[in-house]
């Protein structure tokens, strides 16, 4: 089965306002895909969706053809947009629980990504930089072999150099059979490793094409199409 | 991964509980050396002792409450920080069900009150120097083999209603706090507001239970002219425990009730906004 992720007819409902709206979508194997939108379109919302954080007002999900579960948590690899791990652990108490819940989590390469970043497992969370409190966060993200990583933000808090450490860390470590989405406004730092991008807006999707499609018919880069599509 | 959340939680618990149990214990210790000093004193500067005694009995007793809240208060945070707070991303992106979130954080909490009282009773009995555990065990002992049947009764629903409020109690804080994440911007306030409501409204209906239960009982026994009949089951032993048993059964109906609802919440009405 080629199809990883399928939202169908997806609507999610804050009191009267409508976060998403009758979202239809569909995300392939082995694909990096930009889910792209200005503040407040719907991206989170989405994201918390597939990940089973929200429910949905109407519509379905389907991950690897089963709604969000138990089974489906196996698959995802999930980085919110805050720190979320227990800030009074130490990385080495964190690595250690990614153990003991994620069967496909590879404990070595987190060891291995924490080594070249001069970060010591032994300090605690809550000692580091906000910087490095991200850089731990998706080292543990990435270190797990899943079927979908779904990324929140992940280069919105850090500074231009380690936004390219950020960027590396997610090429180098995803399985190719394996799709990554990831949600940013941050275009230009990662329209080079995107395969496809999706463009929301007011909880519908406006846009889902590869980027080589973007080029040829729009005849300019992902982020210049951001602009004018979205332009004020 | 049930047995992976029990030690994750444990650990939560021991961390911040371990070292205030040692403290607990080092003042029931450091209070039983004091006594041997009774010695040094006279009887015109006995009353400094007994002073002096007087405050340490406080302080451990202060220690043994402080362990207490303690507890109560470790059991909300963790309950609400790691399922509803920034932690709960964590927690239910890991491939663990609801029930079994639910049921493990029931089980260790209940767990640690008990440890609590557990604690409370061996700092007590160092405290005492053990006289009040032999005296504990020597009653235990004159009341089952002295009394009639309903003593064993007596004790078995006394320790099946302690734990089932203990439980109850837990059921009802997790319940206001599941309740309360449904709102986006105030689940800590409509929480609050929740257990008040909660709190108010149960005594409100045990006030109107119980009255119903008694004037129910006298307007049957006066209307079939049997008041001779209350007369004897009110001074029945059984009547007594029926008395006990009752509320714990009614509570033991509102935990599978609250069971329910809390499970329903965080399967279907998640809202980590």
């Amino acid at each position: 089965m080629s199809e990883l992720l399928r939202c169908e007819g997806l609507s999610k409902k804050y009191g009267s306002k409508l976060a998403i709206d009758n979202l239809d979508l569909t995300v392939s194997r082995g694909k990096i895909i930009g889910l792209l939108g200005p503040n407040g379109s719907g991206k989170t919302t989405l994201i918390k969706l597939i990940n089973g954080l929200l429910t949905a007002t109407d519509g379905e999900i389907y991950i690897n053809g089963e709604k969000p579960g138990v089974e489906t948590k196996k698959l995802v690899s999930y980085l919110p947009d805050n720190i979320y791990l227990n800030k009074w652990m130490r990385i080495e108490q964190l690595i250690k629980f990614f153990c003991d819940f994620y069967e496909d989590f590879r404990p070595e390469l987190a060891y291995e990504m924490l080594e070249r970043l001069g970060i010591s497992p032994k300090q605690k969370l809550k000692t580091l930089s906000k910087g490095n409190k991200e850089k731990v966060c998706l080292i543990l993200v990435m270190s797990r072999n899943a079927s979908l990583y779904v990324l929140d933000e992940p280069i919105a808090g850090v500074d231009p150099a380690a936004r390219d450490y950020v960027i590396s860390t997610i090429i180098n470590n995803y399985n190719p059979d394996s799709s990554v989405l990831i949600s940013t406004h941050l275009i230009l730092d990662i329209e080079q490793i995107l395969d496809e991008a999706i463009f929301i807006n007011n909880g519908r999707i406006v846009l889902h094409k590869s980027i080589d499609e973007i080029r040829e018919e729009h005849g300019m880069s992902v982020d210049a199409l951001f602009r004018e599509v979205f332009k004020w | 991964m049930v047995k992976k959340l029990f030690k994750h939680e444990i650990y939560y618990y021991s961390r911040i509980l371990l070292p205030a149990f040692a403290v607990l214990l080092a003042m029931a210790g450091l209070g039983r050396i004091f006594q041997f000093t009774e010695l040094l004193f006279d009887a015109d500067t006995m009353p400094i002792y007994y002073l002096m005694f007087a405050l340490v009995s406080a302080l451990l007793a202060f220690g043994i409450a402080a362990c207490a809240v303690l507890a109560l208060v470790f059991s909300i945070i963790r309950f609400y920080k790691n399922l509803f707070s920034g932690e709960g991303y964590l927690s239910f992106t890991l491939p663990v069900s609801a029930n079994q979130h639910l049921y493990v954080k029931l089980i260790t909490s209940a767990l640690v009150f008990f440890l609590v009282f557990v604690v409370a009773l061996i700092a007590l009995c160092i405290y005492s120097s053990g006289d009040m555990l032999v005296e504990i065990v020597k009653t235990g002992v004159y009341l089952l083999k002295f009394s009639d049947d309903t003593m064993g009764w007596m004790i078995f629903i006394y320790a099946i209603t302690l734990t089932v409020s203990i439980v109850y109690s837990i059921l009802m804080r997790y319940l206001c706090m599941a309740l309360g994440q449904l709102f986006n911007k105030t689940k800590i306030v409509m929480a609050v507001v929740f257990y008040i409501a909660h709190y108010v409204l149960m005594q409100i209906v045990s006030m109107i239970g119980s009255f119903v239960f008694g004037f129910g009982l006298v307007g049957l026994a006066a209307a079939f002219e049997k008041l001779e009949f209350l007369d004897t089951l009110l001074s029945s032993d059984w009547f007594a425990i029926a008395v006990i048993a009752l509320p714990a059964f009614i509570m033991l109906l509102f935990c599978v009730l609250y069971y329910f609802i809390i499970k329903y919440i965080l399967k279907n009405k998640l809202n980590l906004e």
